[in-house]
């Protein structure tokens, strides 16, 4: 049984002229225990997937089902609580609170879930020292390296014992050294059994994955397993073609990515009446927000 | 106390003092409003008690009589008056006289202020209170005379003085200056009593003689050649009726003297004591007034820093939301930060206040005291500021789009 079902999820951002479509009908369902890594371009939707798939965002149309329970249909403490207890958030910029020291960053999930003070400060210890962190305790955010902040907030996921932790580019702001340090603690943490869900740029780092989803103007265009350690097929041919993928290379990534697609056409030549309707909601969004990178 | 509230506690007051400035001044204002409420109501229960004690020692039997008409339903209006007294009139020995002969009266004396310098040895003071009164003053107030014997009015003619407590002190340097002189308006007078120190009653028009120096009404008539214009006759009655009665007697005497005019108030000691009550009730409304507005600035000011900080913390509070704050938990962190500024507020004030009060006892004649109920009021008063000022911002962070908050800067 699937542990994530969403089914022709479909966001839209803003109204009018300013509407943006986030994400187009996108079906997905993910096992537990997979490590799926989300590539694609900026804009594709990517953060506005791993949103709704963590419960912080809803969506416009369509069902995501967790655990096979409907989400809309929960009500807003109950996601919350969802979100405190089994899922984890690591994002590209931290997201430490600055005014708290290390170890009450990785303790504060446990605080809002009521866990009385001894037994937080020891699970927080706990996780630092799992992260390698345990020396840097009584620091604050702003006296650690971008490295180590990530592993703080890796730690502070992990603090709940979530069974799906969401990294939304989590190595986008680190050096290599900091990116491998990162990479090899969620590797460690998807062996451990759970779900891994890691937005990232880098191909390479599809080696950590066991499935990669790639994604270009709110649609999933191609999915494909992957075995552990190698880089994912496609995203292979897409390095290739873009040595040093960067937010300038991103655009020629996109056309290097779609040609790479195997039957990518198919995006834009319609087969079925429903899929012609489709490509048209989609380029009319991609026209909105060209407009609005021009503006 | 649940972790949650515990730890929204301690963020609350790291929140406070990183916005050091920002807070003081909120804290500030809060203790601006405050203080004066305590304050008053500490000199308002002070003035009660005193009051009380003095009913207690001089009953109700005391009548006092006043040039010039007091009105005693507005009893601040009159406080403008007894300066320039208006309303005219004067009461004269005739009048003392008069008041002798009748019925239900008992005793009767007049009250001079003289005015004059007094000098021991060589030192001046101004601002000694000579009094020129009767031999029945200690008696009517019921005051003793402590050391030595009051003056008789069958003396006539001795230069003789009694002197309240701090008159003595601040004359003779000693509490109990029997037998020693001064002069006064070229006239040397031995000191031949001290009386006893009593509580004046702040704020009631009775003369403070612990201050004064007593010296025989007749004598000063000699002294400066003519009547001595009286500020005050009191009078007791007999018993024999009613005080209302007695009192209604005198008002009828006296119109008589004054040729059918009324240019004096008659009044019970009683009535002089509700005078009093009412001009501090009048000014307990008017400050609690102006408290009112400074305790709603003071709230505006708290939820003004709040929707800022709310505001400056909105990235916060999408990371709170995104590893799982409920609703309620940002609703109380937020609820918690303006209700400790209020709170803090409340309570620098309340020391302020006892401060203001040992203060107020130590250099003034008045005896405030701020009572326990008062105490827990102010404080009370302090948390719902907090809460009813600190609502809005609150909410304000609790319904905030997780996602939107995130992308915040
Ligand atoms: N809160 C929002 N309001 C308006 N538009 C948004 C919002 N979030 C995302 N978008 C738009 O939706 C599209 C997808 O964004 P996003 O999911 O962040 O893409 P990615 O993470 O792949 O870069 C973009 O065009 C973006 O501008
Ligand atoms: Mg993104």
């Amino acid at each position: 049984m699937a542990i994530i079902e969403l089914r022709e999820v479909t966001k839209l951002y803003g109204l009018g002229d300013a509407m943006t479509l986030a994400l187009d009908e996108v079906d997905l369902s993910i096992e537990e225990g997979e490590f799926v890594g989300i590539m694609g371009p900026s804009g594709s939707g990517k953060s506005t997937l791993m949103n709704i798939i963590g419960m912080l965002d809803q969506p416009t149309h369509g069902t995501y089902k967790f655990n096979d329970r409907s989400v809309a249909k929960l009500r807003p403490m109950r996601r919350a609580k969802i979100r405190r207890d089994h899922i984890g958030f690591i994002f590209q910029s931290f997201n430490l609170l600055p005014r708290l020291t290390v170890l009450e960053n990785v303790a504060l999930p446990l605080e809002y879930k009521g866990v009385s003070t001894r037994r937080r400060i020891q699970r927080a210890s706990d996780i630092l020292e799992r992260v390698g962190l345990r020396n840097r305790e009584f620091f604050y955010p702003n006296q650690l390296s971008g490295g180590q902040a990530q592993c703080v907030a890796i730690a502070r996921a992990l603090v709940n014992n979530p069974k799906i932790i969401i990294a939304d580019e989590p190595t986008g702001n680190l050096d290599s050294a900091s990116s491998r340090l990162v990479m090899e603690l969620l590797a460690e943490i998807h062996k451990s059994g759970n779900t891994v869900l890691m937005v990232t740029h880098n191909p390479e780092l599809t080696r950590y994955a066991t499935r990669v989803v790639y994604m270009h103007d709110g649609s999933i265009i191609h999915d494909e397993k992957t075995r552990l350690g190698e880089v994912a097929p496609l995203a292979k041919r897409v390095m290739y073609g873009v040595p040093k993928p960067s937010e300038e290379d991103d655009l020629a990534g996109v056309s290097v990515l779609m040609s790479a697609v195997p039957g990518a056409d198919t995006v834009e030549e319609p087969v079925s009446k429903s899929k012609k309707t489709r490509a048209k909601k989609g380029k009319k969004a991609a026209k909105t927000r060209r407009r609005k990178v021009s503006s | 106390m649940s972790a949650v509230l515990r730890g929204n506690i301690q963020m609350a007051w790291a929140s406070i003092k990183s916005a050091k400035w920002r807070s003081g001044l909120t804290i500030f204002g809060v203790v601006m409003a405050i203080v004066p409420v305590l304050t008053i109501l500490g000199i308002g229960e002070g003035v009660k008690r005193q009051i009380n004690e003095q009913v207690q020692s001089l009953g109700n039997n005391l009548i006092t009589i006043r040039p010039g008409v007091v009105d005693t339903k507005n009893p601040l209006a009159q406080l403008s008056n007894f300066s320039g007294n208006k309303n005219g009139g004067t009461l004269t020995y005739k009048d003392y006289q008069a008041l002798q002969h009748v019925q239900t009266v008992d005793k009767v004396v007049p009250l001079s202020i003289v005015p004059g310098v007094i000098t021991v040895n060589d030192d001046s003071f101004n601002d000694a209170t000579v009094i020129a009164s009767t031999q029945d003053l200690p008696e009517l107030l019921n005051r003793k005379v402590q050391h030595g014997d009051f003056f008789e009015d069958k003396q006539y003619g001795r230069n003789v003085a009694v002197v309240g407590r701090e008159a003595a002190e601040l004359l003779f340097k000693e509490g109990v200056p029997l037998g020693r002189s001064f002069e006064f308006r070229g006239q040397t007078y031995v000191v031949g009593g001290v009386l006893q120190r009593t509580n004046a009653a702040s704020l009631s028009f009775t003369t403070d003689l612990n201050k004064a120096i007593i010296i025989p009404y007749h004598n000063v008539r000699e002294l400066i050649g003519q009547e001595p214009p009286i500020y005050e006759i009191l009078a007791n009655a007999t018993g024999d009726k009613t005080v209302e009665d007695t009192v209604a007697d005198i008002r009828a005497v006296l119109k008589r003297e004054h040729g059918g005019v009324v240019d004096f108030s008659v009044m019970t000691h009683v009535e002089n004591l509700e005078i009093a009550n009412n001009i501090l009730g009048s000014l307990t409304t008017y400050v609690t007034a102006v408290a009112a507005i400074a305790l709603l600035v003071s709230g505006i000011s708290i939820m003004n820093i709040m929707l800022v900080s709310v505001t400056e913390r909105t990235r916060e509070i999408g990371i709170r939301k995104a590893i799982g704050a409920t609703k309620p938990q940002i609703l109380e962190q937020f609820m918690a930060e303006a209700v400790l500024l209020s709170v803090t507020g409340g309570v620098i004030a309340i020391i302020v206040s006892f401060g203001i009060q040992y203060a107020l006892l130590v250099t003034t004649d008045l005896k405030p005291m701020i009572t326990a109920e008062a105490t827990v009021l102010v404080f009370l008063l302090s948390v719902l500021i907090g809460v009813i000022f600190g609502i809005v911002p609150a909410a304000k962070a609790a319904r905030k789009d997780p996602i939107e908050a995130l992308r915040h800067e």
